[in-house]
C-alpha cells in the first residue's frame, strides 16, 4: 500500500495534491451555493407575507386578543416548517449537485488512476498494464483519498444547522448528508471502475455522467434514494471484481 | 517530507479551503438583505377613531410581520407617521418570537439576537380615541425598521 501511494505518487505528486484541493474547494462551494439558496427560498416559501398594503383596525373589546405565548408557539412552528423545507430544496438541485461532484470526483481521481495504469483490457488499447491485483486496492485507496471530498460536501450542512437554521431536526441532516456522501461514493466507484476496466478516461467521463444525470431527478428526498446510491456503487464493485476473476483465470 | 505528512497536509488544506468556501459562500450566496423598511397604513383610522369617540373604546391594530432576514445581531425601531395624540399617546406594543413583550408609547426599539434566517414578530397598536389623523398622501403608517449588524 504505502509502495504504492509512493509510486503512483512520485510523477505526480503536485498535480494530484492541487486536483484533491480544487475538487474539495469546487464540492463545498456548489454545497454551500445551493444550501444558501435553499435557505433563502424556504424562509420565503415558509413564511407569511408581510401587510405592507394595510391593515384592518378594529375597537377593542371586539375581538379577543391572544396571549405572547401563542406567537411564540406560531414561531415555533413556523420555524420547523421552513427547517423541513430546507432538505427538500436541497435536494430539487440534485442535477447540479450530481453534475458538478461528478466533474470534482474526475478531476480528483485523474492523476492518481492515470498514474496506476491498472487496465483489464491493456491489448485493446495498447495501454501499458500494471498488476492487476492493484485494481481493487488502488479503489480502496481512492477511497481514503477521498476523504476530503466527503467532508467538504457536508461543511456547509454543517455550518447550516448551526448557525442559520436553529429549528432544524438532526435526521434531515442526517439524511441530507447520506445522500451527498452514498452519490459521492457512487461517482467514485463509477469513475473507477470505467476506466480500471475500459482504460479510457472519456467513457468514465460519459459513463459517470449519465449515470449521475439519469438518477438524480428520479430520486426523491427519503432514505430510499441511499439505498439506491448504494446498490449501484456495490453492484460495480461486483462487476469489476467478477470480470477481475476472469481475467486472472484466463492468465 | 516522507508520504504521511504529504497526506496529511493535503488533507488539511482541502479542509480548510473548502471551509473557508462553504463558510464564505453561504454568506455570499444567500441573497437574505440585512436589513429591512416597511410602512404598513392603517386603513380607515379616521373612521374607526369617529366611532370609538362615540362608544369610549381605543381602536386596536394587530399584525404579523415576517420577513426573510439576515440571521445576527437586530435592531428594530417601529413608530407611526400622519398621526397626532393630544392628551394620551397611542401605545405600541410588540411580542417578538421568544415570547418577550416590548411596550412603549410613540416610538419602540428593541435588540434581538436571532439565529435563524428570518425574523417574526407580532405587533399591537393601541390608538385611544383623543388621537387624530394628520392630512397626508398616505393616512397614517406603522413605519418598521430592522437592521442586523
Amino acid at each position: 500500500m504505502k509502495n504504492m501511494i509512493k509510486g503512483s505518487l512520485s510523477d505526480y505528486l503536485l498535480v494530484e495534491i492541487l486536483a484533491v484541493i480544487l475538487a474539495a474547494v469546487l464540492i463545498g462551494s456548489v454545497t454551500a451555493y445551493i444550501s444558501a439558496n435553499s435557505i433563502y427560498r424556504a424562509s420565503i416559501i415558509g413564511g407569511m407575507v408581510t401587510p405592507i398594503l394595510g391593515t384592518p383596525g378594529y375597537l377593542s373589546g371586539q375581538i379577543s386578543e391572544k396571549p405572547p405565548s401563542y406567537y411564540a408557539e406560531q414561531y415555533v412552528s413556523l420555524r420547523e416548517r421552513i427547517s423541513d423545507l430546507f432538505g427538500r430544496l436541497v435536494w430539487l438541485r440534485s442535477t447540479l449537485i450530481s453534475a458538478v461532484y461528478a466533474v470534482a470526483v474526475i478531476i480528483a481521481l485523474f492523476p492518481f488512476i492515470y498514474r496506476q495504469r491498472v487496465s483489464f483490457v491493456p491489448l485493446l488499447f495498447r495501454e501499458r498494464s500494471g498488476p492487476v491485483v492493484l485494481a481493487l486496492k488502488g479503489l480502496l485507496l481512492s477511497l481514503f483519498f477521498l476523504i476530503p471530498l466527503f467532508v467538504s460536501s457536508l461543511l456547509p450542512l454543517l455550518i447550516v444547522s448551526r448557525n442559520w437554521l436553529s429549528g432544524i431536526r438532526m435526521t434531515y441532516i442526517l439524511l441530507l448528508s447520506s445522500m451527498l456522501i452514498s452519490l459521492l461514493l457512487m461517482l467514485i466507484v463509477a469513475v473507477y471502475s470505467t476506466y480500471i476496466l475500459w482504460g479510457r478516461i472519456d467513457l468514465a467521463l460519459i459513463f459517470t455522467l449519465l449515470i449521475a444525470f439519469g438518477l438524480s431527478g428520479k430520486l426523491g428526498f427519503e432514505w430510499r434514494t441511499v439505498w439506491v446510491y448504494l446498490g449501484i456503487s456495490a453492484s460495480l464493485v461486483a462487476f469489476m471484481s467478477v470480470s477481475f476473476h476472469r481475467r486472472w483465470m484466463i492468465i | 517530507m516522507n508520504w504521511k505528512q504529504i497526506l496529511a497536509l493535503v488533507f488539511v488544506v482541502s479542509i480548510a479551503l473548502s471551509a473557508v468556501a462553504s463558510a464564505v459562500g453561504l454568506s455570499y450566496w444567500a441573497p437574505l438583505k440585512s436589513s429591512m423598511h416597511a410602512k404598513i397604513e392603517l386603513d380607515s383610522l379616521n373612521d374607526l377613531l369617529s366611532f370609538s369617540r362615540v362608544s369610549h373604546r381605543d381602536v386596536i391594530y394587530s399584525f404579523d410581520v415576517f420577513w426573510p432576514l439576515r440571521p445576527g445581531k437586530t435592531t428594530v425601531n417601529v413608530q407611526i407617521r400622519g398621526l397626532q395624540c393630544s392628551d394620551k399617546q397611542y401605545t405600541l406594543e410588540i411580542v417578538t418570537m421568544d415570547g418577550r413583550v416590548f411596550k412603549n408609547r410613540r416610538a419602540l426599539t428593541f435588540t434581538l439576537d436571532r439565529k435563524d434566517p428570518f425574523m417574526y414578530f407580532h405587533v399591537r397598536v393601541d390608538i385611544p380615541s383623543t388621537c387624530r389623523v394628520l392630512h397626508s398622501k398616505t393616512g397614517p403608517v406603522v413605519v418598521v425598521d430592522a437592521r442586523t449588524k
